[in-house]
């Protein structure tokens, strides 16, 4: 038998036996062989090490999203194609089954919207066989949704949406968001379809347009790239209801508890870039940077020096993964940046002292 | 080694895939929460990218089911899976290309195993010179071989199983692997 590490890999049953999935007899096999010299448990030990560890760990995506992900396109895959079986064959079975499944639904839509709009005192009465879905991201994840009539929902980590399963051609498109998600709604001249997203500080109301929306617990933000949007929020406490038409290139910021609409000009690719792998900075502080970094990796972010917090930064990082992220901070900032389990440290760079490595 | 996921064996995929065909959603749902992370890991090595490569995992599941009633028994469902997603990912980078005129360096078949430098220098007790020349010796190798060294003993797969991922006789498989490790022998045999 080879006595070489290099010989070793390449026998198919060594490596087998390694990875721990050796049959009983090559088990066996080189369990005797490891007692004849120590040099050889080693060498097991040395190449057991290397096929375990020798490949880098990568952040995983979370595998049941994912899963409900690809049965949501299937489901809504599936009703559109059964329809149209049946038109063909008019199988009565097939109809029956269809039409039952969807009465449920709407039975279990209207009582979640019903709920939903109590939050926020909306009246609505129109009852309609639409079938909502909620989205929910995990740290570091986001997912994107494309509906038939070309628009795009890419929702951020951490956050939360209810959408209906399929484009709504007609009268109003509701969705409700906590978290942050990027719209690309399409406008159709044919139709005047209305979209709504909904947040719990008030209604965005659109006709075909980009736009990023942003909530916070104290507060909501719209970002508006093409097209225009209408601010909605409703009366309460005693506060009069407020609305505002927002044009491109605006910031939108608004709340149950502020008395009016916040408005200011930005660099709309700044707020809306999250949606791709590149974050765009325009003059942007540091802390909304942080803010941004705490929200999408659910990490804490420690800045040494308050000097630095009120650094702007303008530039692209790459923002595949935070340990990417980070990296390209590191670099734009000219600062150290390091990582312990849940929190980031930003530091100012130690110009030419030792570090500790030396020790 | 606690590490790795349980992946059911051969004949526990083939089952899974014979109850897919039948239209069976659960067999679907397992096949795709037992294989993910492992598509996922080496999806990310052809393009580091999550959502590409979380959308490119998507598309080879949703195809499956779309034609399951079309399909046959491969001899391997995982490296069914594995060319799959190869595929799709390359085409994807392909197109991206043509859009975007990407840098040339990531050519069509680039393939990074992304390896963990530190723990091989730690195993083979390399000096820090040694280690930057078994990262270079590493780079140097074409992606071919990386990838299928990758495929060979961080998926365990058996050379068969990556001569149909890559499209590649299996005894060319043998050689490419005998000549990765032949260049390597200078860091691993010391």
């Amino acid at each position: 038998m080879p006595d070489k590490l290099s010989e070793l890999l390449l026998d198919e049953s060594f490596v087998r036996f390694v990875r721990g999935e050796a049959s009983s007899e090559e088990f066996a096999k080189w369990t005797a062989w490891s007692k004849q010299k120590s040099e050889y448990a080693d060498l097991i030990n040395k190449a057991e090490n290397l096929l375990a560890e020798g490949s880098q760990s990568l952040p995983l995506p979370n595998t049941e999203a994912e899963l409900d992900r690809l049965m949501w396109r299937i489901d809504s895959q599936s009703r559109f194609r059964s329809y149209k079986e049946v038109r063909k064959h008019s199988r009565i079975g097939v109809w029956s089954a269809v039409a039952v499944a969807a009465s449920i639904l709407l039975v279990v839509g209207f009582f979640t919207r019903h709920t939903l709009l109590q939050n926020n005192g909306t009246e609505y009465s129109r009852v309609s066989s639409v079938t909502y879905r909620t989205l929910n991201t995990e740290t570091g994840q986001k997912t994107s949704v494309q509906y038939s009539d070309g628009s795009k929902i890419v929702l951020n980590a951490n956050s939360q949406l209810r959408l209906p399963d399929k484009s709504i051609n007609s009268d109003t498109m509701e969705v409700w968001l906590e978290g942050e998600a990027l719209f690309n709604i399409t406008n159709n001249p044919d139709s005047k379809r209305e979209f709504i997203v909904h947040t719990t500080d008030g209604d965005v109301s659109v006709l075909g347009t980009v736009f990023s929306v942003n909530t916070t617990k104290s507060r909501s933000r719209v970002v508006l790239s093409e097209g225009q949007v209408k601010i909605n929020v409703s009366e309460f406490k005693g506060r009069k209801g407020m609305s505002y038409t927002m044009n491109p290139g605006e910031l939108a910021e608004f709340s149950n508890m502020l008395d009016q609409i916040k408005v200011s000009t930005v660099n709309a690719l700044a707020y809306t870039s999250w949606a791709g792998d590149t974050l765009i900075l325009d003059n942007t502080p540091l802390h909304e940077l942080i803010d941004r970094i705490e929200f999408t990796y659910d990490v804490n972010v420690e800045v040494e020096d308050d000097k630095l917090l009120q650094q702007r930064l303008t530039g692209r990082l790459e923002n595949l993964n935070l340990d990417f992220l980070l990296e390209g901070l590191a670099q734009v900032l000219d600062a150290e940046v390091s990582k312990k389990e849940r929190t980031v440290f930003i530091k100012t760079k130690q110009s030419d002292s030792v570090t500790n490595e030396s020790q | 080694m606690s590490k790795r996921e349980q992946l059911p064996d051969k004949s526990g995929l083939d089952q899974l895939w014979k109850k897919l065909c039948t239209g069976d959603r659960n067999a679907l749902g397992t096949l795709f929460t037992s294989t993910f992370e492992s598509l996922y890991k080496y999806g990310y090595r052809i393009i580091p990218n999550s959502e590409k490569v979380r959308d490119g995992i998507q598309e080879v599941f949703f195809q499956l089911w779309k034609y399951r009633k079309n399909l046959s028994k491969p001899s391997s469902v995982r490296a069914y899976l594995f060319i799959s997603l190869r595929r799709e990912l390359l085409n994807r980078k392909k197109t991206a290309q043509r859009r975007e005129e990407i840098d040339r360096q990531f050519s069509e078949e680039a393939f990074d195993p992304l390896l963990n430098y530190n723990k091989w220098e730690e195993v083979l007790d390399l000096n820090e010179d040694e280690s930057k020349d078994l990262k270079k010796a590493i780079e140097e190798l074409t992606p071919r071989q990386r990838e299928i060294i990758y495929l060979k003993y961080y998926e365990g797969m058996s050379a068969g199983e990556i001569s149909k991922i890559l499209e590649v006789r299996t005894q060319s498989i043998y050689n490419y692997l005998s000549e990765s490790v032949k260049t390597l022998r200078l860091f691993l045999d010391r």
